[in-house]
């Protein structure tokens, strides 16, 4: 007997006084009468019916049935379902391995059954293509189940079929990743059956996944025609491989076939092939308001077309034939070579056919882009220390080197530097040696306190300062030589002044790598997660209503405490926010009207791109495979941000100041310029240093200003295959988001 | 109900039967309440031996009520009446029916939940899990009688309606059984469970309540949810089963 810990149908913690080791509240639950089973509350998809009913059919031995087959040799059973079973079998005389289906009908005395189930097995038998699944055989015999306590005898209705060896297009789409290429060789296959089948008359009815049958060479066969005629509708079907009970999917019914009208025609066929084909593509079915596919996995945009208009609610604007839609997959088809987008990281050089299904049906593509080595060295926080050091460093080498190189030695300097010579020698001395003094002290200090992963938050500051002094008596410098109208440049003023520049930058740099480290470590600095949802998350409660829940931090067992915080507290910088964004919340645009920057109500919408690249000390994602995958991968979103009116235009009006406000330099330099020379009305020095000064503080300004909306920007803290999680947003739009009713997702029909 | 019916020598029986199955969760009730282990034992023995010595099922609306509720509301009044006339002596006089085990009780006690149930809640899921436990034992003792212990052992996985298709195949063979031999041998088991659960479950019942009523109630017990039938006031028995 296992030990278990958890009750393997409905999940709940077993306790240890649990009876037998067995979940107390299932073992109740199997003492409901019939009736009340049916309706037992809270069951969901995970109480599936396994006990044999009386009344429902259950499949005879394959010994029992040998007696009635005697030229087939039963093999095993391979299938069973609510109306019938599926055997594996053998032709003896042919010696070919063929299926065989039963079928036992509603109602045992029901005269037009077998009226009805001679005239489809004709039908069925005179369909011959090498998409559609062949039958050999049909009839009906009488058995008498004694085993299965049943004890009357009844009529089986059975059909003898081609044997598929392979796996239906259900289990394709759960276990392999199905790539554009081999959808594009499957549909037009499944196509020509029904084209056929229309041309005779023939309407499936039932196409679905698992009508659809891919066998080990890649050849696709459809099962089961017509037959959705022959069962009365009844809420279970079975299919030829697998082997637990799906619900009637009517999801791939057309519209028209629902609504149970009479004008069903070949054209419903064609809408159930639509939403295959969109499910095979996108892994989802199309329900409600659905995204093209395109929208949703990276394929040719033209399939949209042949998609959606496959799936147009009314007939008339469907494809009238199935075989335009086989030429218009052709075309793309044709063509796809050259439409692959470039990141797909294909296992094999020509694009696989087929039969490479099965190879693939194990592994997963994995897609995403290489990580890119410079931007995981560019987030490294000691980074930009280790790049103001070396800026630094040169600069003083150029100035300092050059000068003994120029002048021939340090006696020489000095001696020059206690003569009284020019004026402009002694400027130049002054202005070089000062710059130079301040880029040394800048790299001494840099070096001396290490570089350390939490960088101290004056380094960005000291950065500037230090860098700004050094530009402004190299700018003096040069404003003098302009104003002597001497126009020797000398080069090591003008290395130096491209250090002291690219300091500048660096220090904006590491202001904002400070900023965004100061956010996450007051995240981390919450981790309390309160008790109450501890309990409830170890409790007895369902499963479902929990991942239902909004806000990731109250999922059961699975969120590490360290990185969550409670959603909504606002940060201890700024007032500002984050907030978590469900794919289903991005992608039905149901985010609440209120402006998500500045918290006020909001009509509009600005469509941002998010890009997200993790650095090396936070990669999002909950489990450790999670968290490896989204190492490797940049991602992108689009998000429609509900804005206000003032900020509609706040992110174009960050990238213009961004890439024009250095322009101001030159106003503010001539600024500076006519201020001096009002205050000292002789020409000289004065007015080129006030032209130097007034060009510094623009250039320092103009940095401040782009720190200041670079620390404000709303961005995406990560994004995983689920969520989204945007920092910095005003507190109001969290708030509402947060209480906002979730959209349930769409239950799978298998169950969890 | 044989119990209900209290001229019958098998009302006796049937009433020794229940007591002796369902003590702990009075034990349990009596613990939580705030007495000691040894005055909680005491307790219920006591007021099992005045049960079965005067004829209390003649209260009037005995037929329809749930014995378990019933069961709980005279023992409450028991308690109220004790608590006037503390004595610590055990009663019964000699007409001991059957004795309880203290240290057994008192080990089960420690694992019951220890935050803020209230004691009937915990009397109540205390009932649903005795009478599971039960049920269970009373199954693996007639497998046991015909000799197929291991089966049992291996087929009671199953009787959650879990229907794990690659274990089948293993298990078969484990116990040296064809598959379809024992997919039958599950769905008699099955069978046998809802049966011995019926059985268990009508007999604590009175004539107008359903089965699955009371299953319903159980299961809502268990999670402690939703105390719809509990007499609180021992003055009202009988008003509301």
């Amino acid at each position: 007997m296992i030990d278990l810990t958890d009750c393997p149908v409905c999940g709940c913690e077993l306790l240890p006084d649990s009876p037998a080791g067995l979940c107390p509240d299932c073992l109740l639950k199997q003492g409901f009468s019939d009736r009340s089973r049916a309706a037992a509350p809270g069951d969901g998809s995970a109480f599936a019916q396994t006990t044999p009913q009386p009344g429902r059919f259950i499949p005879p031995e394959p010994e029992h049935l040998a007696a009635h087959f005697s030229n087939l040799e039963i093999l095993e059973r391979i299938g069973h379902g609510g109306m019938g079973a599926v055997y594996k079998a053998r032709q003896i005389k042919l010696d070919r391995p063929v299926a065989l289906k039963i079928m036992r009908p509603e109602s045992s005395d029901d005269p037009t059954f077998a009226e009805r189930f001679n005239r489809e097995a004709r039908t069925l038998a005179r369909l011959n293509h090498p998409n559609i699944v062949a039958v050999h055989d049909f009839g009906d015999v009488t058995i008498s189940q004694t085993e299965a306590e049943d004890g009357k005898p009844c009529i089986l209705y059975y059909f003898v079929m081609e044997y598929i060896d392979g796996a239906n297009l259900r289990q394709l789409i759960q276990t392999a990743d199905i790539q554009q290429e081999q959808a594009l060789a499957i549909i037009p296959q499944v196509c020509d059956a029904l084209q056929y089948a229309h041309d005779e008359n023939v309407v499936h009815r039932d196409i679905k996944p698992e009508n659809i049958l891919v066998d080990k060479l890649g050849r696709v066969k459809i099962a089961d025609f017509g037959l959705a005629k022959l069962a009365a509708p009844s809420p279970e079907d079975f299919t030829l491989t697998g082997t637990h009970q799906v619900m009637g999917t009517p999801s791939y019914m057309a519209p028209e076939q629902m609504s149970g009208s009479r004008l069903v025609d070949h054209r419903a066929d064609i809408y159930s092939l639509g939403v295959v084909f969109y499910e095979m593509l996108t892994g989802e079915l199309p329900m409600g308001h659905f995204e093209p596919p395109s929208k949703k996995v990276a394929i040719d945009g033209r399939l949209d077309e042949i998609v959606l208009r496959s799936l147009a609610s009314e007939p008339e604007r469907r494809y009238q034939q199935v075989s335009e839609i086989s030429s218009q997959v052709n075309v793309v088809r044709g063509n796809a070579a050259y439409s692959q987008p470039a990141s797909f990281d294909s296992v094999s050089e020509h694009w696989p056919g087929p039969s490479t299904i099965f190879e693939n049906a194990v592994d997963r593509v994995v897609d995403g882009v290489r990580p890119s080595r410079l931007r995981r060295v560019l987030g490294h926080a000691a980074t930009p220390s280790v790049l103001a050091i070396l800026l630094s460093l040169c600069g003083v080498a150029t100035l300092f080197i050059s000068w003994g190189v120029n002048y021939g030695g340090a006696q020489y300097i000095e001696r020059r530097l206690f003569q009284q010579h020019s004026h402009i020698h002694a400027i130049d001395h002054v202005c070089g040696s000062a710059a130079g003094v301040i880029l040394f002290a800048l790299a001494l200090l840099l070096i001396a306190t290490g570089q350390s992963r939490r960088p101290p938050k004056w380094r960005p500051w000291v950065i500037i300062g230090g860098a700004t002094a050094a530009l402004a008596f190299l700018a003096t410098y040069y404003a003098e030589v302009f104003a002597r109208g001497g126009w020797q440049i000398d080069g090591s003023f003008f290395a130096a002044l491209a250090m002291g520049t690219g300091l500048m930058l660096v220090g904006a740099w590491d202001m904002r790598l400070l900023l965004s480290m100061n956010e996450k470590s007051a995240q981390q600095i919450k981790r309390h997660v309160p008790l109450s949802d501890l309990v409830a998350g170890a409790g007895i409660a369902h499963r479902d209503g929990d991942s239902a829940l909004y806000g990731a931090d109250f999922r059961r067992s699975d969120t590490p405490i360290s990185h969550e915080r409670q959603q909504g507290t606002p940060l201890t910088a700024g007032g500002r926010d984050w907030v978590t964004l469900t794919k289903d919340q991005v992608e039905n645009d149901s985010l609440p009207a209120i402006c998500i920057v500045c918290g006020k109500p909001a009509s509009q919408c600005a469509n941002k791109t998010f890009s997200f690249s993790p650095d090396w000390f936070h990669l999002p994602g909950k489990t450790w495979a999670d968290k490896f995958s989204s190492a490797f991968s940049e991602r992108e979103i689009r998000v429609a941000c509900p804005v206000c009116a003032r900020h509609r235009s706040y992110w174009s009006r960050l990238v213009w100041v961004a890439s024009t406000g250095w322009l101001s330099i030159v106003p503010l330099g001539l600024v500076g310029y006519i201020v001096a020379w009002e205050a000292y009305p002789r020409h000289g020095g004065p007015q080129a240093a006030g032209a130097a000064i007034g060009a510094s503080v623009a250039l320092t300004l103009w940095i401040g200003s782009i720190i200041y909306l670079a620390s404000n920007r709303i961005r995406a803290e990560s994004i995983t295959n689920d969520e989204i999680r945007l920092t910095r947003v005003s507190p109001q739009f969290a708030r509402a988001v947060r209480e906002q009713p979730t959209v349930k997702e769409a239950a799978t029909p298998d169950g969890a | 109900m044989a119990a209900g019916d209290p001229d019958c020598d098998d009302a006796r029986q049937a009433l020794t039967y229940l007591c002796e199955t369902y003590w702990y969760p009075l034990y349990a009730y009596v613990r939580r309440r705030g007495h000691s282990a040894e005055d909680s034992a005491d307790l219920t023995q006591a007021f099992f031996a005045r049960l079965l010595e005067k004829p209390f099922l003649q209260s009037a609306d005995r037929e329809r009520g749930r014995f378990r509720s019933f069961l709980l509301t005279i023992f409450k009044r028991y308690l109220s009446n004790e608590n006037d006339r503390r004595q610590a002596q055990k009663r019964g006089g000699g007409l001991k029916h059957f004795s309880i085990d203290v240290e057994a009780g008192e080990k089960r006690y420690r694992f019951e939940p220890t935050d803020d149930w209230t004691p009937e809640k915990l009397y109540e899921r205390r009932w649903a899990l005795t009478l599971l436990d039960h049920v269970m034992a009373r199954l693996e003792q007639e497998y046991a009688d015909k000799n197929k212990g291991p089966l049992f052992e291996q087929c009671k996985l199953y009787l959650t309606g879990s229907d794990d298709a690659a274990a089948y195949s293993e298990i078969a063979g484990r116990l040296e059984m064809s598959e379809s031999a024992l997919r039958v041998a599950v769905h008699r088991i099955r069978g046998r469970y809802r049966e011995l659960l019926n059985q268990e479950v009508s007999q604590t019942l009175g004539q107008q309540e359903t089965v699955d009523d009371e299953l319903e109630y159980l299961r809502s017990a268990i999670r402690g949810q939703n105390m719809r039938n509990v007499v609180t006031d021992p003055k009202k028995i009988g008003s509301k089963g």
